[in-house]
């Protein structure tokens, strides 16, 4: 099981640009980052907040409705959120690269 | 007397003496017991010594008794008021002897209470004997009878009765049995309240003041201040009526105001001549006092904490993380996850998102044919009514340093005729070159006074404060402005300021405080051009050319001095002047060379005495004749160089080139650093390298190599370098003016086609590479961008009927201005508009696409000429070859109206081939013909020709 995980991750990591990918469980906790620890810390603390802020905003607007992706563009990088019932899949990608 | 009153009044008394008796018998107690009292009976004796020694104390406590006694009464009073609500009365003091006197007794003895006696004066003194005579006339009816013991054994003849108003003891009146009692009511001792006041000031005899001799403490002024004194005669005033109008009778009637003159007194205003004195002096005080300021700072205050608390982000341990990562869920989660992120990472991929749209937009261009402030705004022009009117401006140059500051030479516009003609009246006008500061476009700041009418000057661009001239007569003129710098870099505030000053002592002119300045130093009449000074520049450190015309690098004098000048006029050669050669003779004669100095003594030495360094010619024309070189341009390729020794084998065609010139010409140096773009009178374009080779003939330093371009019809006004590629040219001449990149072998980038009038002068944008400016003859500005449009004038502006001569560009500030000098002695500044001065972004790569796609044309077309003279000569060789080939070389389409020297070549050459391709053709036809027709004709021929010769 956890070598297919591996093995998606390393393709996302393979994509051009990409510059890091964490996965961070419901409570912003990290649980696997392909980044160094300070940054990852941050980023799973504060990309959980705001994943948490936007789907409150969009159930808010309609109850029925949920948040299935986030994109945050940057003038640097951009960051991409895939949240999911109990985890978040973090990428961050600089395309110019 | 009341002996007599006595006896009268006994009887009403009686009555009323027993009820008043039985009140009286209470209190009797205490007076037996004073009558029993012995102790107090041997003081009665001496009642008169004691009158006596109580009479002299009296003075001391005369005021005291009254007040005493009003005090004691009320103070008695109360404790008797008490005394009778409680029925105990104060026991009488030993001696004194309560009494009861009814009204009839008081009558006899005349002491009727609140009558004889009151409260104020109750003691009365009665005969003893008196009383005696009532007890034994009366007897017990006699009030006196009760005491009638005391009374016998009074000793003194008077016995004192004192009315007890306030019933103090009981009864209406008392007695006082003993003398010292009488003594002590009449007198009441005082000895108690000396007793009772112990803190009492003693005595202190009265000593009464005595006059003291005044002493002065300053008051004398007050006084003297308060004392009015008689500052003027007193008025006197008789007032006198004469003697008979005394007592004299008068009728008064009514009669009207204005009935006689005497009926009233008009007062008149009328001035009053008095001296007023005005006040001329004031006494005032002033006090400093330091200047006070109330600040108030607050420091931040943090609550001060004794604990501290740090977070740490929440961590999973590695068994957790493991345990999740194995868990099923976030398999799961990445199965669903990913696609969208896969999507979302390659959208990324394929569209670049950080793209910016709005500088792709590139706005600048679109702004370009905008018309809004696209034009040349003028923005100052200076004209001065003496020396500049009516001359031809001739040259401009702005100053290195100091802004704003530009130079202009006047020469008097005439033929040569003309000139001739008036020479006496031009010999005396001063020829002059003016500097101007923009800040004042009416007088000039200085004024340089030249031998000759000055055609060109320069200002040393490392020292501008030496300024170099040529002028008409050939001479080289050098002016030293190191005294005047500080009036040249003066602002106009403080010149006006100084201009005020002088008017306000009206001492001089403003017009005669511009101060002439006079050469340093000319050169010497036999050495120097024999015409007129066409074109002179500095030579730029740190090169120098030595006395055999090389370029050498100069390592004896600093980087910083710029002190060679090249000018050439109307020959074939240059002349090369240094401004310190005469000190390095100096050295050579042992006098102490003084390199760097610019002292007066060193300009005299080269006054008069200064020679060229080097005179380098050029070679002459292929058909024999001189060059007649009007304009030039010094390049320094140094760095050029340097790149290509690195890379000699890159570059093959130019290293053999050079190895060419090193064969031709051995005495010359192998590679100069200094390149030259030469423009003659007749049109010509030379570019050279400064390399000289000595020709050993004629004794000349020669050019080893030359090349020439000719477009211009006419003289060559301008030659300018873009400050952005040196290798890029423009010259003006005639009716066109052309743009050279001397990498593309010398053949022009861009020929404008025939002006309608000719093209005076060009200058080269400062900060756009393709942007240049154009003078025309008939007073119009043309602006020129190479990118926008080859075919025509961006930008065309009429700026005065009068030729334009000189333009040159200089930043201002902010600003960039075109500074234009024409015909009529006028120096206009015009503002470049923001859109003509303002760099596009991607102007020099396009600049650069523009050059390389040039390049490649050229070296296409030279391809095509050759493979076509190469098709000629086969052509020649092998006529049966097909003449097609010819003309199916299309010549190269001129581009957009831009007429190159290879179009008009080329078209001159396709003439000249097409010609002898016709020609060859027609022989050809002649052979076919012959071939077609055979012998027949020959024969037919030969035998006409036989004919015609029989």
């Amino acid at each position: 099981m956890a070598a297919e995980v591996e093995e998606t991750l390393k393709r996302i990591q393979s994509h051009k640009g990409v510059i890091g990918t964490i996965i961070v469980n419901s409570e912003g906790i990290p649980i696997r980052s392909t980044m160094e620890n300070s940054l990852t810390v941050q980023y799973s603390g504060l990309i959980s907040q705001l994943n948490d802020k936007a789907r409150s905003t969009v159930r808010d607007l309609d109850p029925t409705n949920d948040l299935t992706f986030l994109r945050i563009r940057s003038k640097k990088h951009e960051i991409m959120v895939a949240p999911d019932k109990e985890y978040l899949l973090i990428v961050i990608q600089n395309p110019n690269e | 007397m009341p002996g007599k009153t006595k006896g009268v009044k006994k009887s009403p008394n009686k009555k009323k003496k027993t009820p008043e008796k039985s009140a009286e018998k209470s209190p009797k107690k205490s007076p037996n017991k004073k009558k029993v009292s012995p102790g107090n009976s041997p003081k009665k004796g001496n009642k008169g010594a004691k009158k006596g020694r109580g009479r002299s104390k009296s003075p001391k406590n005369k005021g005291k008794r009254g007040r005493s006694k009003s005090q004691e009464e009320p103070v008695q009073a109360q404790p008797q008021n008490g005394a009778q609500e409680a029925k105990v009365l104060p026991e009488p003091p030993p001696g004194v002897v309560p009494l009861f006197l009814t009204t009839q007794t008081q009558q006899i003895f005349q002491i009727l209470a609140d009558v004889n006696v009151t409260r104020e004066s109750p003691n009365v003194l009665l005969d003893k004997n008196a009383l005696l005579e009532d007890i034994n006339q009366r007897k017990a009816i006699s009030d006196f009878f009760p005491i009638n013991e005391v009374i016998v054994a009074y000793p003194s003849d008077e016995f004192l009765v004192v009315y007890d108003a306030d019933f103090l003891y009981g009864e209406n009146f008392f007695a006082c049995a003993t003398e010292e009692a009488k003594t002590n009511v009449l007198f009441p001792p005082d000895e108690e309240e000396e007793e009772e006041d112990p803190f009492a000031l003693p005595d202190i005899p009265y000593i009464p003041p005595e006059p003291k001799p005044w002493q002065n403490l300053g008051s004398d002024m007050e006084v003297v201040d308060e004392t009015v004194f008689e500052c003027r005669p007193k008025v006197k005033l008789t007032i006198m009526k004469s003697r008979r109008h005394f007592a004299e009778k008068c009728n008064f009637s009514n009669r009207d105001a204005d009935a006689g003159k005497d009926t009233y007194q008009e007062c008149l205003p009328n001035y009053e001549r008095r001296n007023v004195v005005c006040q001329k002096e004031l006494d005032k005080g002033t006090q400093a006092v330091p200047a006070e300021e109330v600040k108030s700072i607050q420091t931040e205050y943090r609550k001060p904490l004794r604990q501290w608390s740090q977070y740490v982000a929440r961590e999973l341990s590695e068994e957790d993380k493991g345990d999740v990562m194995e868990s099923d869920v976030i398999d799961q989660f990445v199965k669903d996850v990913t696609p969208v992120m896969e999507a979302a990472l390659q959208q990324n991929e394929i569209i670049d998102v950080f793209r910016n749209d709005w500088v792709k937009l590139n706005p600048s261009r679109s702004m370009m044919t905008a018309q809004q402030d696209s034009y040349l705004k003028e923005y100052q022009s200076f004209q001065d009514l003496h020396y500049s009117k009516d001359k031809q401006i001739i040259c401009d140059d702005w100053h290195t340093t100091i802004p704003g500051l530009v130079g202009v030479s006047c020469v008097e516009q005439m033929s040569f005729d003309v000139r001739l003609r008036n020479m006496s009246r031009i010999m005396i006008v001063p020829s002059l070159v003016l500097l101007w500061n923009y800040q004042d476009p009416i007088h000039p700041r200085l004024l340089l006074e030249a031998p000759d009418d000055c055609f060109i000057f320069r200002f040393n661009p490392v020292n501008p404060n030496l300024v170099a001239g040529g002028c008409m007569s050939g001479r080289i003129v050098l002016w030293d402005l190191t005294q005047y710098y500080g009036k040249l870099a003066m602002t106009e505030s403080t010149i006006q300021i100084k201009k005020l000053a002088f008017l306000s002592n009206l001492v001089e002119d403003t017009e005669g405080k511009i101060p002439v300045v006079q050469p340093v130093a000319t050169t010497h009449t036999d050495f120097g051009h024999p015409s007129c000074v066409t074109d002179l520049q500095w030579l730029l450190p740190p090169y120098i050319i030595d006395k055999q015309g090389k370029v050498i690098e100069d390592t004896t004098k600093s980087d910083e001095e710029c002190h060679q000048i090249m000018s050439c006029a109307g020959d074939d050669y240059f002349f090369v002047w240094d401004i310190f050669v005469q000190n390095t003779r100096r050295a050579h004669l042992g006098v102490i060379p003084d390199v760097g100095s610019t002292e007066i003594g060193h300009w005299q030495l080269l006054d008069h005495n200064w020679r060229p360094v080097v005179r380098i010619n050029l070679p002459n024309r292929s058909d024999g004749t001189p060059y007649s070189l009007n304009q030039f341009r010094v390049r320094c390729i140094a760095k050029e160089l340097k790149d290509d020794e690195g890379e000699e084998a890159e570059e093959p065609e130019e290293t053999e080139q050079k190895e060419q010139v090193a064969q031709e010409a051995p005495e010359g140096a192998a590679k100069s650093p200094l390149s030259l773009y030469a423009g003659t009178q007749a049109g010509e374009i030379l570019f050279f390298d400064l390399r000289v080779k000595r020709d050993s003939d004629t004794n000349k330093t020669i050019v080893c190599e030359l090349e020439e371009q000719q477009i211009h019809a006419e003289p060559i006004r301008s030659i300018c370098i873009s400050p952005f590629f040196d290798d890029l040219v423009l010259t003006v001449g005639g009716f066109r003016f052309a743009v050279w990149k001397v990498g593309i072998k010398h053949k022009p980038l861009m020929v404008s086609a025939q002006a309608p009038s000719r093209r005076t002068s060009g200058v080269w944008s400062l900060t756009r590479p393709s942007v240049f400016f154009i003078g025309r003859q008939q007073g119009s500005i043309e602006v020129w961008d190479m990118l926008d449009r080859a075919q025509e004038a961006l930008l065309t502006q009429s700026l005065s009927g009068v030729e334009v001569t000189t333009l040159s560009l200089r930043k201002l500030g902010r600003r960039q201005v075109l500074s234009v000098s024409d015909n009529s002695g006028n120096l206009h500044l015009l503002e470049v508009p923001l859109i003509l001065s303002q760099m596009e972004g991607d102007e020099m790569k396009m600049l650069e696409n523009l050059f390389a796609r040039e390049t490649l044309r050229q070296e296409t077309e030279a391809k095509n000429k050759e493979e076509e003279r190469k098709n000629a000569e086969e052509e020649d060789k092998e006529p049966a070859s097909a003449p097609e080939n010819v003309t199916s070389l299309p010549p190269v389409p001129p581009q957009r109206g831009v007429q190159t020297p290879e179009d008009l070549a080329q078209m001159a050459e396709v003439e000249y081939e097409s010609k002898s391709v016709y020609e060859s053709y027609l022989l050809f036809e002649k052979k076919m013909l012959d071939k077609l027709e055979g012998k027949e004709t020959s024969d037919i021929d030969i035998t006409a020709l036989q004919s015609a010769e029989k």
